[in-house]
């Protein structure tokens, strides 16, 4: 057992020197990187992975795709359970787990047109949300400079 | 996106960890599955609350070296027979072999990351009697770095992780093809050293 470590300890050593070494770089430049440069630093990066977990809006709505699950859709973009059921007047039981194309598929629909209804769905809610939103928040606004 | 990639990831929403558990150890065992894309995708499920991220890690870890032993011992204790039952092509093989044969570790540690040849590597090191814990230490150390670049990145990526998916599997191909050109070139340089 011995001269099997002996053996190995070399390439195990270089794998993690390269390791070590990648993580050092990246840690010393992200703190003098110039300011044309700052997309690249470990701040910046913060801010892209707050991005990307935040919540999804209008704009995203292109990321839905024909692999994905009702369910997984509503989790994602936060719509009632029954949103998209009622809206595409979904008859199957298989519902909310079931793919955009297993259904589709099943219901001899074409694949890109239901798609294309999904994502219509889902813009009109998240709109509807939106302006509910910016509606409450001037009422709560005007009342609150009235006093 | 793949025809297959998609199927997997349907699958993978559907049937979560079953699914998950599934797809890696068939990808890591025999089948040309986009194993890297699921991890990513699955690490991106993680930050979105469909997966538990720990639980995946975990569970990507063992699978991987479960269908990795399982192909090494198979061939140990049957030789050629799996292969020919396999039906692995021959060309992966002779690929895989002189690797294994010269630079055992390496060889090992780099296929679990990128590349096609994974299953024949396990393959191979079981017909050629790589000692068992050479193999199960570096197909570790591949395993783990493998799981740990692409479920942090899916996770980090999270919503968006489609959009980046075509640049990440370019990269990762690219450090195959570069792993396998260094390869070549020290081969053919001991080769002509030798001659």
């Amino acid at each position: 057992m011995k001269e099997f470590w002996i053996k190995h300890i070399k390439l195990l050593l270089v794998l993690l020197a390269t390791i070590l070494i990648i993580i050092s770089i990246f840690s010393i430049l992200g703190r003098f990187f110039p300011e044309e440069r700052q997309d690249l630093a470990p701040s910046h990066l913060i801010q892209v992975f707050r991005n990307n977990h935040g919540s999804l809006t209008v704009n995203d709505v292109g990321l839905i795709k024909s692999w994905m699950t009702f369910d997984y859709i509503n989790k994602l973009f936060k719509l009632p359970p029954e949103y998209l059921k009622m809206q595409l007047a979904i008859a199957d039981t298989r519902y909310p787990r079931i793919s955009i194309r297993s259904f589709a598929k099943n219901n001899n629909m074409d694949i890109n047109i239901f798609l294309l209804n999904v994502e219509q769905e889902v813009r009109n809610y998240l709109v509807n949300e939106a302006s509910k939103t910016l509606a409450t928040t001037s009422t709560q606004n005007s009342s609150s400079s009235s006093q | 996106m793949d025809s297959i990639l998609t199927i997997a990831l349907s699958y993978l929403l559907l049937y979560k960890y079953l699914a998950f558990f599934v797809l890696i150890f068939l990808g890591a065992f025999i089948l040309p599955l986009p194993d890297n894309l699921i991890l990513l995708a699955t690490g991106a499920f993680a930050s979105q609350g469909y997966f538990s991220l720990t639980a995946v890690f975990i569970l990507a870890l063992v699978t991987t070296m479960t269908s990795d032993i399982l192909g090494y011992f198979l061939t140990r204790r049957f030789e050629m027979s799996v292969l020919k039952f396999l039906r692995i092509p021959e060309r992966h093989i002779k690929t895989a072999h002189h690797y294994v044969e010269d630079y055992t570790g390496m060889t090992i540690f780099i296929t679990r990351l990128a590349g096609p040849f994974g299953p024949a590597v396990n393959f191979i090191s079981g017909l050629i009697g790589v000692q068992w814990h050479t193999f199960v230490l570096y197909d570790f150390l591949g395993n783990f770095v493998d799981v740990v670049v692409f479920l942090v990145a899916g996770y980090l990526l999270g919503n968006y992780w489609l959009v980046y998916s075509d640049q990440i599997s370019i990269i990762v191909a690219s450090i195959g093809t570069i792993v396998l050109l260094v390869f070549v070139v020290v081969r053919l340089w001991k080769k002509k050293d030798i001659a």
